[in-house]
């Protein structure tokens, strides 16, 4: 029986160093992380610089929401020392299935290995109770917290303590890259907060319920969404219900997030005559929102070109 | 409580502090060592370590003091943020109060959360609930409500996931659907009855059992003629613990041979199995044992292999109750990955061992014959599912193209009982040995051309091939056996309200009761389900 084992062990040796040789690169060499979607990709890259090699799960085009538990992320899944999530049940329809699929027990929920970016944040419209006929509702609050560049900070914080955590022979590395993000953030986020004022409580819809944080962020007033209930998609009959209520109370602007289908939007956009901005939502939503720093700069830009264009009108 | 978690948690943080001293120690010396010979640390150097040794001490030292006057402040503020909450209720769903101000103690805490969760991980999950986060959150929501749906009584994180699946049929078709298949040995699959019926309802119970197991238990109730029979479809635990990409599995399941062997019925894109399926499997390989499986740890490539060792106890194998040997055997190993941003695939190649060990296998051929099979199946399998969405989004549009193909070898000999003098058997004849391969296959492709409606075309194909089992022409009165190679066309039509609800219409023309009993089938199917929604495999 030992010799069994040992005959295994040697095997698998045998198997790593072949492997490492066909790939030409130590595949353990860096903290492989798997980031549930772009903006917690960007973060950890930042934050951990060349010592971490990031995999993100999503691109800015897809629903968070509904993503499949396809067999690339289960590869890469399984290889991840730790796994960002945004939790707050944003990843319910998929990401248990991956961890467990993944054969990685240092991934699973618990372990050192997951992360959840909302615990390290007040969560938004939390429901009172949930009932399936409102809707695509989370329980545990909103779970779009990114869309706040402030909700960045904590989380930066946690996310560090948890990179030392699992690599403490960098910790003086991840120490520094954090420094400099927390300094750098900080004077965006004062920096972005005077460029927005006149932002403040201006009234927008939505057409996807996706921003609470990015309103309290900015001040914006936001009437209503154009979604009777969150992921389900507006009727035409709704919609006119939305106009009606837009003709007598007037917003200013509707915002959509780059991963929806915009045509709601621009449907009431051109029947009421205000514009209709399709913002970035998370890195690479749209061509310029590159990195975490432009979504933010880019977000504001756009709203900021929009109350513009309102005004025109 | 709270005083005792706070000495426990001193203790336990001074413990870790110290084992984290000394691993320190140890990587500060494997990293100094290599600067000299081995083995001859000089005086210096040890004086290094012993005063970076002390620095680190009274560093932590300072910092667990720090930390705990900082979570006796924070418990403060809870009790008073708790009663304030109270008496305010609601507060949490109001949008401001707490976005506005980003760096309250709130927001400050979770980093010095986290570093006591460096230091001292057990101790997290105290430090956790006294985050005033989790207090409003507790209060504006009295009932925990989980996973999306049901609002239950409060039992804490051991309550588990719970659905429930509701599938019912309206079908009208041309032939009697209980007919047997023509060319294959009665498998047992069963078919959709005419008339309205109900179909699987599906009670379904899963949770993380501790850090090391996950179980998941799945009921079904079934329409059994005009009565209702109560079946365990799955009841397994799996491990979460195992190293090195293993996972291991023990109880009743669906075999992971296939693509579609382990889908549930309402993640079926038609209303029924493909015929290779109901032929070959008599429906889906389900059985009691244990499964292995293990992922390779490639970067870009998603490979598993896995095998089972079932007790073997229904189609095809025989009745294997009560006995030493499990008769049930499978391998299978799977690869997928992505093709660029809007498509992604999967292919897989099985194999499954059946025998029917010393019991022979019964089946009714019809009024008059039975037919006792002895011998083994081997069947193998290759599979291959492509998906493609616009940018991988699949909620406008979407394509899932799926095949399998079915290879069926049986070895074996046969008994015919008669209970009337016909054809060339009288009462009870026994068959040559005989071997036979049978084929089978099935192609589908299903369109999402928008938001909620789906079409979806499936065409199926078996090949008996030419054995009747051991018999000469004509010794068999019944025509069950003889050889035919059906087909089936099937297009379906479903409209998905949520993920939760979905109605869909299909046709389908089906010569598989044999020639001349053309069975043109039409299909109304309801699936609802309520309560907490697991996530679907790919």
């Amino acid at each position: 029986m030992k010799s069994l084992f040992k005959s295994i062990a040697t095997l698998r040796c045998a198997w790593l160093f072949s492997l490492t040789a066909l790939t030409g690169q130590n595949v353990w060499a860096e903290l492989n992380i798997f980031a549930t979607v772009p903006e917690w990709g960007a973060l950890a890259q930042q934050l951990g610089g060349d010592q971490v090699k990031v995999f993100v799960a999503t691109v800015a085009q897809q629903d968070p929401h509904h993503i499949q538990a396809r067999p690339s992320l289960i590869a890469r899944a399984r290889n991840a020392k730790l796994v960002i999530a945004t939790g707050a049940e944003l990843e319910i329809g998929w990401l248990p299935i991956v961890q467990r699929d993944s054969g990685n027990r240092s991934i699973q929920t618990g372990q050192p290995g997951y992360f959840e970016a909302a615990q390290y944040v007040t969560l938004l419209d939390i429901p009172k109770s949930v009932d399936r006929s409102m809707g695509d509702v989370h329980a545990e609050g909103n779970p779009h917290i990114q869309t706040d560049p402030r909700n960045l900070l904590p989380i930066a914080k946690a996310l560090t303590a948890r990179l030392i955590e699992l690599d403490p022979s960098q910790a003086q590395h991840y120490q520094l890259l954090l420094e400099r993000f927390v300094s750098d953030w900080e004077e965006r986020i004062k920096q972005w907060s005077l460029r927005a004022k006149p932002l403040e409580g201006v009234r927008v819809w939505a057409q996807h319920d996706g921003f609470p944080y990015m309103n309290a962020w900015l001040g914006l007033t936001q009437i209503g969404t154009l979604e009777p209930r969150p992921g389900v998609e507006p009727s035409i009959a709704y919609l006119t219900e939305v106009l009606q209520r837009q003709k007598k109370d007037p917003a200013r602007m509707i915002i959509v997030a780059s991963y929806l289908s915009d045509s709601p939007a621009k449907w009431l956009s051109e029947k009421a005559a205000i514009p209709a901005v399709n913002l970035p939502f998370t890195v690479g939503g749209n061509t310029k929102a590159n990195t975490l720093a432009m979504l933010y700069e880019e977000t504001i830009t756009l709203l900021l070109k929009a109350l513009e264009q309102g005004k025109g009108s | 409580m709270f005083s005792l978690s706070l000495v426990g948690r001193r203790s336990c943080a001074v413990v870790i502090c110290l084992l984290s001293l000394l691993l320190s120690a140890q990587g500060l010396s494997a990293q100094t060592l290599p600067n000299t010979t081995p083995g001859s640390a000089s005086a210096a150097d040890l004086a290094k370590i012993q005063e970076s040794l002390n620095q680190m001490r009274d560093y932590y030292e300072k910092r667990i003091n720090a930390l705990e006057t900082k979570v006796e402040k924070l418990q403060k503020q809870n009790s008073q943020l708790s009663q304030q909450v109270q008496t305010r209720s609601g507060i949490a769903a109001s949008a401001t109060p707490a976005a506005v101000q980003p760096l309250t103690p709130t927001q400050a805490t979770p980093p010095d959360k986290s570093a006591i969760v460096a230091l001292a991980g057990a101790a997290s999950d105290t430090v956790t609930q006294t985050s005033p986060v989790e207090v409003s959150n507790k209060n504006a929501a009295p009932n925990p409500t989980l996973a999306r749906g049901i609002v239950l009584p409060k039992i804490g994180v051991v309550t588990p996931e719970i659905s429930l699946i509701l599938d019912g049929k309206f079908s009208s078709q041309s032939q009697n659907p209980e007919l047997p298949m023509r060319g294959f040995l009665p498998s047992g699959s069963g078919n959709i009855p005419r008339g309205f019926s109900l179909g699987e309802s599906e009670l379904a119970l899963a949770g993380t059992v501790d850090n090391l197991f996950r179980a998941e238990a799945r009921f079904v109730m079934s329409q059994n003629e005009n009565g209702t029979s109560f079946a365990v479809e799955e009841a397994f635990f799996e491990t979460l613990g195992l190293p090195e990409g293993f996972k291991l599995k023990g109880g009743k399941y669906f075999s992971e041979v296939g693509y579609l062997n382990n889908k549930h019925p309402h993640e079926w894109d038609f209303v029924d199995l493909p015929l290779a399926y109901q032929a070959f499997f008599g429906g889906q390989l389900n059985n009691t044992g244990v499964q292995v499986k293990w992922v390779a740890p490639l970067e870009d490539m998603y490979l598993r292999f896995g095998g089972e060792y079932a007790q073997g106890g229904s189609y095809p194998n025989s009745n294997n109750y009560n006995q030493n040997k499990p008769l049930l055997g499978t391998l299978f190993a799977k690869a997928g990955g992505d093709i660029g941003v809007s498509s992604s695939w999967q292919g897989g190649l099985s194999f499954v061992r059946a025998s029917t060990g010393n019991r022979a296998r019964s089946s009714v051929l019809s009024d008059t014959e039975t037919f006792d099979y002895s011998g083994s199946t081997n069947i193998y399998i290759a599979d291959f599912v492509y998906k493609w969405a616009p940018f991988g989004n699949a909620s406008q549009q979407n394509l899932k193209l799926q095949g399998e193909f079915f290879w069926n070898t049986q070895n074996g000999s046969g008994v015919l009982n008669s209970t009337v003098a016909s054809g060339d058997c009288n009462a009870a004849c026994i068959g040559d040995s005989f071997s036979n391969t049978q084929k089978g296959f099935y192609a589908q492709a299903i369109y999402q051309f928008m938001p909620k409606w789906r079409i979806g075309y499936r065409y199926d194909q078996l090949y008996s091939g030419s054995s009747t089992y051991g018999f000469a022409p004509g010794m068999m009165s019944s025509a069950t056996l003889e050889p035919w190679n059906p087909n089936r066309n099937t297009v379906m039509l479903d409209w998905v309200n949520s993920e939760y609800s979905m109605f869909r219409l299909q046709l389908a023309r089906d010569t598989s009761l044999g020639p001349g009993l053309v069975n043109n089938q039409v299909f109304l199917q309801y699936i609802m389900s309520i309560g907490a929604h697991g996530a679907h495999r790919y």
